[in-house]
């Protein structure tokens, strides 16, 4: 009678066991891939959007779904900016990265800042800080990130042309040098003192800046300039001084800091007109389509997130 | 009451640089963190804010407004002191900004309107600090504040520093300058083989 008696506390006992362990939520690991490279977004008009992508091995999750998140920012060491989260596209492509399969989500951002001039922002190792309703957050490190709002932008030059020289390096494409057209609409003399790519990764090679009008698309940059560039030599100290009368047309070598993809970038260009300094910004800039990032281990930052 | 606490703590790169560490830190105190190169000072302060994760343990805040001057800093290209130190009073959600600026200028003897890249080691130094007096933080964390600022300079910024304690704010130097901080820190910790040590003041 006693024997019976345990066993059946026994079998309640299990049987409550199993109950609790299955009605219990099991928080699922996500695994989150992202991509580091040089982030920029140039704002000319306020109605502009930020787009970040990155990969997540489980299609339903937090990171998805736009009502489980609480707040965005990308921040660094002593910078945080808030971001409202527009829209999550969430792609049917999977990419295969590591022996798995990952779903790409893209979001789509704008600054929540109150600004009525000109702003800059820039953060050379930045994160991503993805708030959730639960209470729990990630931090995902995506490289660089900068921020340009010019809303007031100079008219004293406007930009004639813009094309982009595209090289394969290492076997990825690179964008390598712009060819940039630059009008005076004033009636005196203007002279470019700096020539700033808005992305942190790239500078101009001011000393092999040469006059052309314009090249063919699958030229190498050894072939423009006629002799051998090296696209991570990088030059200190070199001064531009450029006058434009009425119109020039020149072909400005890039150089990377960092071996890093950038296909979209806008220019500011510094220049003096009787002895004060204005800017004028060229917004950013799509030069290439590319997907090279995914084929370099290197560029990519695994991490792993409890979603619950 | 307690501001940040580490549960056992534990941070690795290729070799372990934290392990396994207990500690914290109290409102209103005042800490100096000693250690040698590479030990894992600034690490910790970077575990604090949140740009690391622990390889293992976990970190509970009391407070994420936290104030943070870094070591070194790749300020804006091409902004003045002015733009930088506006542009962070707006994301810091500052009031009177232009103001502020203008009275971290007069303190800390820097023209506003200089270029940030025409400046000189000791005045990025300036700036970097300028920045963290902006705002009212809960929690000050300092990396090296000493680098690169003549005896003036440093006196300046310990008579800064002192104001903050007064209001009873929470703050961690890292630095390679202890004597400056002496009368000042409360507590001081020491990072030795990954561990942290106490000792009182």
């Amino acid at each position: 009678m006693k024997t019976k008696y345990i066993k059946n506390i026994l079998l309640i006992s299990l049987v409550f066991l199993v109950v609790l362990l299955l009605v219990r939520k099991i928080p699922n690991t996500i695994e989150i891939v992202m991509v580091t490279k040089g982030y920029n977004f140039v704002q000319v008009e306020r109605d502009e959007t930020f787009e970040i992508s990155f990969f997540i091995s489980t299609k339903n999750s937090n990171f998805s779904n736009q009502n489980n998140i609480k707040s965005i920012a990308i921040t660094d060491e002593i910078n945080y900016l808030k971001f409202k989260l527009e829209d999550i596209i969430l792609s049917e492509e999977k990419v295969y990265l590591k022996n798995k399969w990952y779903y790409n989500v893209l979001f789509s951002l704008k600054p929540l800042i109150e600004v009525t001039n000109n702003f800059t922002l820039e953060m050379i190792d930045a994160y991503l800080e993805i708030a959730f309703k639960n209470d729990s957050y990630a931090k995902l490190s995506i490289g660089s990130f900068s921020y340009y709002l010019f809303q007031e932008n100079s008219q004293n030059l406007s930009i004639t042309k813009l094309k982009g020289l595209v090289n394969t390096f290492n076997n990825n494409k690179r964008l390598v040098g712009v060819l940039i057209g630059i009008k005076n609409n004033t009636n005196k003399q203007i002279k470019i003192t700096n020539i700033y790519p808005l992305d942190l990764n790239i500078k101009v090679a001011y000393k092999d800046i040469i006059k052309c009008n314009d090249f063919i698309q699958g030229e190498t940059i050894k072939e423009i300039l006629g002799y051998d560039y090296n696209l991570f030599e990088i030059e200190e100290n070199v001064k531009l001084n450029l006058c434009v009368d009425d119109e020039i047309r020149i072909f400005i070598p890039l150089k990377y800091i960092k071996d890093i993809v950038i296909n979209k970038m806008g220019f500011l260009i510094e220049y003096e007109l009787d002895k004060e300094t204005f800017y004028y910004c060229l917004d950013d800039f799509l030069f290439f389509e590319s997907n090279d990032y995914l084929v370099n281990l290197k560029w990519l930052k695994f991490y792993t997130y409890e979603d619950s | 009451m307690k501001i940040v606490e580490l549960i056992d703590v534990e941070k690795s790169y290729q070799n372990p640089i934290l392990s396994k560490i207990n500690y914290a830190f109290f409102e209103g105190k005042t800490y100096l963190l000693l250690g040698e190169n590479g030990s894992g000072k600034t690490t910790l302060l970077k575990l604090i804010i949140g740009l690391l994760k622990p390889t293992r343990g976990v970190i509970y805040k009391k407070t994420n407004n936290i104030g943070y001057v870094p070591d070194y800093l790749d300020f804006p290209r091409f902004l003045r002191i002015y733009d930088f130190l506006y542009n962070l009073g707006l994301i810091y959600n500052c009031h009177n900004i232009d103001e502020k600026i203008k009275e971290q200028a007069y303190i800390f003897q820097i023209d506003p309107l200089l270029k940030l890249s025409d400046l000189s080691k000791g005045m990025r130094q300036k700036v970097l600090l300028m920045q963290i007096f902006l705002k009212d933080f809960d929690l000050y964390l300092f990396d090296e504040p000493l680098n690169g600022l003549d005896k003036e300079m440093k006196e300046i910024f310990l008579r800064e520093l002192k104001k903050l304690k007064t209001k009873k704010k929470t703050i961690i130097i890292v630095s390679h300058l202890p004597d400056c901080f002496l009368d000042l820190v409360d507590v001081i910790l020491e990072i030795k083989n990954g561990n942290l040590y106490e000792r009182i003041n």
